[in-house]
């Protein structure tokens, strides 16, 4: 069978396109998965930020109640945690576009957006641990010189505590550059072949 | 555009060319459970890009555009939707991709043709839909942003392969 005998049965067929569609139940469908997409991303930057605010006010709580002054500086760091997470997430709605001009627009929104998951995962020790590295290790250092005249089993506590805590960011780091290995990196390669597969002009498109 | 301007065409859209997203679902993905998925978000796109049509390209061009666009750059299970959600829509895709219409016994050719599509490369894959189609090569580069030259250098591998991979010779 040559292309053109296949394109003439492929237009003759019917595709499913006589049945009956009730528009009004497919649009209420359509609204509700909209919303509950609008939803989800609310969700999770909500998410997001009411942890970094609950995390600063424990550290926060904490600093008053026993006197551990260094503690601000845990509160701090976690603040600014969450700010970044918002000023992020704004700006990347803010470029965030339904769909595009052209598909070579569209795929390069995609890429961009990857490209910022990427950024942002491989930077994680910059603008997530790091800043709550300082109030952490101060914490730990003066807790741990003012316990040297008392007990070395309290010495002993802080040292696991400081040792657990560096575990947790070592793993924290670690997996978010595994996904980018597993996931994201793939991902871009995949939308560069993409893109690379639209020919060399798109000009007079 | 009010509110109910853009449900109103939307309603007409679905209405008139259901069908030709279904065709981008199907060439396209694989599956009942990651075609609804797909089906999902052209319609979601597709609603919310209803404020920007202007109606200088043809509906049917724009749909394309919207349907290919989404298909392109979507991704298995990148969304976490609820069961209840896609019931409407399931069935739809169930009752399209099964042709219940269908007529004169071409089923299991035009099935085997949206497997060979599906194992082309994407920007093929859509080529070859609008292709397919009837679309002029003006018409391809519009709705895929590419230029009609490109369009016209793939076509003609394009055309092969399909020939080849369903057992025909491309004359």
């Amino acid at each position: 069978m040559s292309f053109d005998e296949l394109q003439a049965k492929w237009q003759a067929h019917d595709h499913g396109m006589r049945l009956n569609i009730d528009a009004d139940l497919l649009l209420r469908e359509v609204r509700r998965n909209h919303r509950a997409l609008e939803l989800q991303l609310w969700q999770r930057d909500f998410g997001e930020v009411t942890a970094a605010v609950l995390i600063t006010g424990v550290f926060a709580t904490l600093a008053v109640l026993m006197h551990q002054w260094t503690l601000l500086l845990c509160a701090a760091g976690s603040l600014f945690v969450g700010l970044f997470f918002v000023v992020d997430r704004w700006k990347q709605r803010r470029r965030r576009s339904v769909i595009e001009n052209s598909l070579q627009s569209t795929i390069d929104a995609s890429l961009a957006e990857v490209q910022h998951q990427i950024w942002l995962l491989r930077n994680i020790l910059w603008w997530y641990l790091l800043p709550l590295v300082p109030g952490l290790v101060t914490f730990l250092v003066t807790n741990f010189w003012q316990s040297s005249e008392k007990e070395i089993a309290e010495q002993i506590v802080i040292a696991v505590v400081g040792l657990i805590c560096a575990a947790a960011f070592w793993s924290v780091y670690r997996i978010n550059q595994r996904e980018i290995k597993k996931s994201l990196e793939p991902r871009r390669s995949e939308l560069e072949e993409l893109r690379s597969r639209l020919g060399p002009s798109n000009a007079n498109a | 555009m009010t509110t109910d301007d853009q449900d109103a065409q939307f309603q007409r859209w679905i209405q008139n060319h259901l069908g030709l997203m279904v065709k981008v679902v199907r060439s396209f993905v694989d599956g009942a459970a990651d075609q609804d998925d797909l089906l999902q978000d052209i319609l979601v796109n597709l609603w919310s890009s209803i404020p920007s049509f202007r109606g200088e390209a043809k509906e049917t061009t724009w749909i394309y555009r919207v349907s290919i666009q989404t298909a392109m750059v979507w991704r298995r299970g990148e969304r976490r939707r609820e069961k209840h959600q896609s019931s409407y829509m399931q069935e739809v895709m169930a009752v399209k991709s099964h042709g219940v219409d269908s007529e004169g016994g071409d089923d299991e050719l035009i099935e085997r043709l949206y497997s060979a599509i599906r194992q082309l490369p994407k920007v093929d894959a859509s080529i070859a839909l609008l292709h397919l189609d009837g679309l002029t090569y003006r018409e391809i580069s519009e709705a895929l942003g590419i230029s009609e030259n490109y369009v016209g250098v793939k076509l003609s591998r394009i055309r092969s392969v399909l020939t080849e991979r369903l057992g025909g010779s491309n004359h």
